[in-house]
């Protein structure tokens, strides 16, 4: 299957649709060159939100990587009733999830190229990499998700299946202990 | 350090702008079908190790049950001796 995707040059949100459910039958099909395609449809999108929870490279390409074999192992139990995007985000999120859990704490390093930008304080911005290290997996994985990606506590719920109540107290938890560390004392 | 009021500013322009620069390189997806091709040797080889502890368990419990068995097949009365024989027959004949 060959189908060349130019974001924009597809004919509309409708014909783009229309042209990932294609790719996401093929592919179910077997047809990895199909697959080959949804992998560029939503790469950018998955190694950002990768991005979001590690600090190497190798660590957001592997967890990359393990979201698509998983999507690939796993594309029979896509319904359709949610967008693709949202099926796939949530495969993400559990494969980083896992990753996480069975990581070894990272060293502390502050993303140097947001401290280029102005009104950023580097003692701060340490602060919050000391605490995020600090935290553990699921609490740092809300933070992440609800202050970096700028998602509700009911999104972040439906997506990684938790309960609402969960997320927010893993949210409550993990603010209440960054306030404490940016507080002066 | 920030002030009270504006730390959860602070941190939600942090963690926004944190490694959200990390992009694909354009081979990423040629690597994905690389290991989508290993996928079966790989699955096979997690397979059997997932299977090792079975196994090793299995032949540890047939080990035990062979042995139990060779152990109860040994006779437990003594073994009888030639010479028994020729006195059994000869105390037999005297009848």
């Amino acid at each position: 299957m060959e189908l060349t995707w130019i974001m924009g040059m597809t004919g509309g949100a409708g014909s783009r649709a229309a042209d990932e459910a294609a790719l996401i039958a093929a592919s179910r099909e077997g047809d990895t060159g199909a697959f080959s395609d949804l992998v560029r449809l939503h790469q950018r999108r998955i190694f950002r939100l990768a991005g979001r929870f590690f600090r190497r490279r190798e660590d957001v390409e592997d967890a990359a990587q393990d979201t698509f074999l998983t999507a690939w192992r796993r594309l029979s139990t896509y319904r359709g009733r949610a967008p693709f995007e949202h099926w796939l985000s949530r495969v993400c999120l559990n494969c980083c999830y896992a990753r996480l859990r069975r990581a070894r704490p990272e060293e502390i390093q502050v993303d140097m190229s947001v401290l280029r930008e102005p009104g950023f304080d580097p003692h701060a911005a340490i602060e919050v990499e000391r605490l995020l290290s600090r935290l553990s997996p699921g609490d740092r994985f809300v933070l992440l998700l609800l202050d970096g990606e700028g998602w509700s506590v009911a999104e972040i719920a439906s997506r990684l299946g938790w309960t609402t109540m969960n997320v927010k107290v893993r949210a409550h938890r993990a603010r209440k202990k960054l306030r404490k560390v940016l507080t002066p004392s | 350090m920030t002030e009270p009021a504006d730390h959860t500013e602070f941190v939600r322009r942090y963690l926004r702008q944190r490694h959200a620069k990390v992009e694909p390189d354009p081979a990423f997806a040629e690597r994905v079908l690389a290991r989508l091709a290993r996928r079966p040797a790989e699955l096979m080889g997690l397979a059997a190790l997932r299977l090792l502890p079975a196994t090793l368990a299995l032949v540890m419990v047939l080990a035990w049950l062979s042995i139990r068995a060779g152990a109860d097949s040994q006779p437990t009365a003594p073994q009888t001796t030639g010479d028994d024989m020729i006195g059994w027959l000869i105390e037999d004949t005297g009848r």
